[in-house]
């Protein structure tokens, strides 16, 4: 018999029964829905990922205090990194610019706005090395750091929070109760997901460390290697130079780590790896169970329509054309419920990204791939069933009442 | 019994090959232990020549069904020869049955068993869209035609009479122009009028060539075939024309033993 007769007949059938059809397809629904979902939500947190990471600017190496542990987690001593190290590295050949970079919150205020801020102490090189501009004004000069002056730059949300739309260049302000000048105000860069310049007020690392804070130990120290081929061969020298300033014995742990661009974005892959995972097997389980669903009523569509089973076997059906007609009924049914997935899974990745809590791009293979698992469950779960029909005695399936 | 066999081949002695040719035809139903096995039919033999009419007669439970799916392909026959147009049938593969349903047998039910999800004409194409030929509308209306149909070819099953339904189901038997139609009980679910009228377009079908099998309670309907055979455990006790092989069949069953529905 013709496919098209044969889709036609499936058609039919289903449309005979709309309810059990579509509650039949909701399983496959929601478990298209997830996959969609899934691969929308990994591929926007790949690219957000990846797009802050390239935000922090190119061959860039980073040194963060404590030990050098597996996974994600770092332990131990955080105080180990002070300013002399950040002098050190920036003598090592192969290294382009270097910055040291400490943190801490205070309260910013202009008049009667104020915020609670995070307060990076930086060194001249911060803004070159980051990738970041300033807007206006003339951001760190050289003597900044070494005369200790107030001078901060802010972040474009920073400013707009404490000025307004006034201009704040030039303007004083008070970062924990200290009073300093506005000289430049960072290009907006809007949210990249995790923390944004538009958020930073950003002080001389010698005021971060002295008056401010009073806390010599730096958060991490950023290293710009000159090229590309040089970032192995420039962190093992930092680790040789550290580990020799730090007086560290032969056998003994490092105390900082020295991680590269490519190894942040591995750690980063694994953390949205393990969410995709997590959110792939809910997907799976949704899948299985809409399957099952189908190979259910399939089961009895078959048994309710034995009688029609034995008349067309009867009028010279093969048992292979039996076989085909259920199958393709089940395959309809989840290809259906599959094309309704993937509108329900762009619509809630659509959602997401709307709301803003995560970015959320479908990829185009996505929509192959949900329509090819709907395809392979319709089989998977319809053969069963089809076989069942095809192997039907003629006899007894005329004799069915 | 063979003398009557031969009587009734004279008739259509034009045609060189049989319709029909079986030879010892056995069909036993295993049930688990082999003394309980049930000998549905017992060897038969028996011809049927082409363009002859026959009913087939005898007490529930006597093998006529059984003799009927056997004739149609539906089941094969545990042992003995059936021959179809002169092929040998009794041992081909299920494609191959499908494709003898599909291309010589056409059936008739007492239910008529049209899919109720299909227009009277889509019932009608059924086997030519198996059958796989082009054309298969056409053929189905005219099929309809045939059967006094035509008007009615895009109503629904549920939408038409009894008879009429009937009438859709011999068109649908018709359609793929069958050497063999089969019919079991084709009138048994009909009240009387539709019933003759059902049974008008069976003797016309047949007067006009068609090779007719019906299984019958209804001795008035076997009555209007040209033959009969009266089976009973599996065997045929008579064979021969029907007149004198029905009266036999009354007057035995008169004592109650045979007593037709």
């Amino acid at each position: 018999m013709l496919l098209r007769e044969t889709i036609r007949t499936a058609l039919r059938s289903l449309l005979s029964h709309r309810m059990r059809t579509a509650l039949t397809a909701l399983g496959m629904v929601i478990g298209v829905a997830a996959v969609i979902a899934v691969l929308a939500i990994g591929e926007g947190a790949k690219s957000s990922v990846e797009g802050h990471i390239r935000s922090l600017g190119t061959n860039l190496l980073s040194v963060r205090p404590g030990r050098r542990v597996a996974g994600p987690v770092r332990v131990g001593r955080v105080d180990t990194l002070v300013r002399g190290d950040v002098d050190a590295i920036a003598e090592l050949p192969g290294v382009a610019a270097v910055s040291g970079e400490t943190a801490g919150s205070g309260q910013v205020k202009h008049r009667e706005n104020n915020l609670s801020a995070t307060v990076y102490g930086v060194t001249e090189d911060y803004l070159a090395i980051r990738n970041l501009a300033v807007a206006r004004g003339i951001g760190f000069g050289e003597a900044d750091d070494r005369q200790r002056r107030r001078v901060a730059v802010i972040g474009a949300e920073v400013a707009m929070e404490l000025f307004g739309g006034r201009p704040a260049l030039g303007e004083r302000i008070q970062i924990a109760g200290q009073g300093f000048t506005v000289v430049g105000v960072l290009e907006a860069k809007g949210d990249m997901g995790f923390s944004s310049p538009d958020e930073y007020v950003l002080v001389p690392l010698s005021v971060h460390q002295g008056s401010l804070f009073g806390s010599d130990a730096l958060s991490s120290i950023s290293v710009q290697v000159e090229r590309e081929e040089l970032s192995d061969e420039v962190q093992e020298r930092i680790e040789q130079l550290l580990r020799l300033r730090h007086r560290l014995a032969v056998g003994e742990d490092d105390d900082f780590e020295v991680r590269s661009q490519t190894e942040m974005l591995e750690t980063m892959g694994a953390v949205t790896g393990t969410f995709s995972a997590l959110l792939g097997s809910v997907a799976a389980v949704s899948l299985l169970v809409g399957g099952i669903g189908i190979m259910n009523i399939m089961l009895v569509s078959v048994r309710e329509r034995t009688r029609e089973i034995g008349v067309r076997m009867a009028v010279g059906a093969r048992r292979r054309d039996i076989l085909m007609q259920f199958l393709v009924e089940s395959i309809v049914v989840s290809v259906f419920g599959g094309l309704l997935g993937i509108a329900l899974g762009t619509g809630a990745a659509l959602l997401i990204a709307r709301l803003g809590q995560w970015e959320a791009v479908v990829p185009t293979y996505a929509y192959t791939l949900a329509l090819g698992v709907s395809v392979f469950i319709g089989i998977v779960f319809g053969v069963g069933p089809a076989r069942r029909a095809a192997r039907l005695d003629p006899v007894e399936a005329l004799r069915n009442a | 019994m063979s003398e009557a066999v031969a009587a009734v081949g004279e008739g259509a002695s034009d045609a060189a090959v049989p319709t029909v040719e079986v030879e010892g035809l056995t069909k036993v139903y295993q049930a688990g232990d082999p003394d309980l096995a049930v000998r549905a039919l017992d060897g038969l033999d028996f011809r049927i020549e082409r363009g002859d009419s026959v009913a087939i007669v005898g007490p529930s439970g006597c093998g006529k069904s059984t003799l009927l799916h056997v004739l149609g392909c539906l089941d094969r026959p545990t042992s003995g020869r059936y021959r179809l147009e002169g092929q040998d049938v009794a041992n081909l593969d299920e494609d191959a049955l499908a494709r003898i349903r599909n291309h010589h047998i056409g059936f008739v039910f007492q239910s008529f068993n049209l899919l109720p999800r299909m227009s009277a004409v889509e019932n009608v194409e059924l086997p030519l869209l198996y059958a796989g030929v082009s054309g298969g509308r056409e053929r189905a209306l005219s099929a309809l035609a045939r059967v006094g149909l035509a008007d009615q070819a895009h109503r629904w099953p549920n939408e038409l009479s009894g008879g009429q339904n009937q009438r859709v189901a011999i068109a649908r038997a018709l359609v793929t122009r069958p050497s063999l139609l089969l019919g079991d009980e084709p009138t048994g679910a009909l009240d009387s009028g539709t019933s003759a009228d059902v049974l008008d377009l069976l003797t016309t079908l047949h007067d006009e060539g068609t090779t007719l099998v019906l299984v019958t309670h209804d001795i008035a309907v076997a009555r209007r075939l040209r033959r009969a055979i009266w089976m009973r455990d599996g065997r045929i006790v008579d064979d021969g024309p029907s007149g004198p092989v029905l009266d036999a069949f009354i007057e035995a069953t008169a004592g109650g033993a045979d007593a037709p529905a």
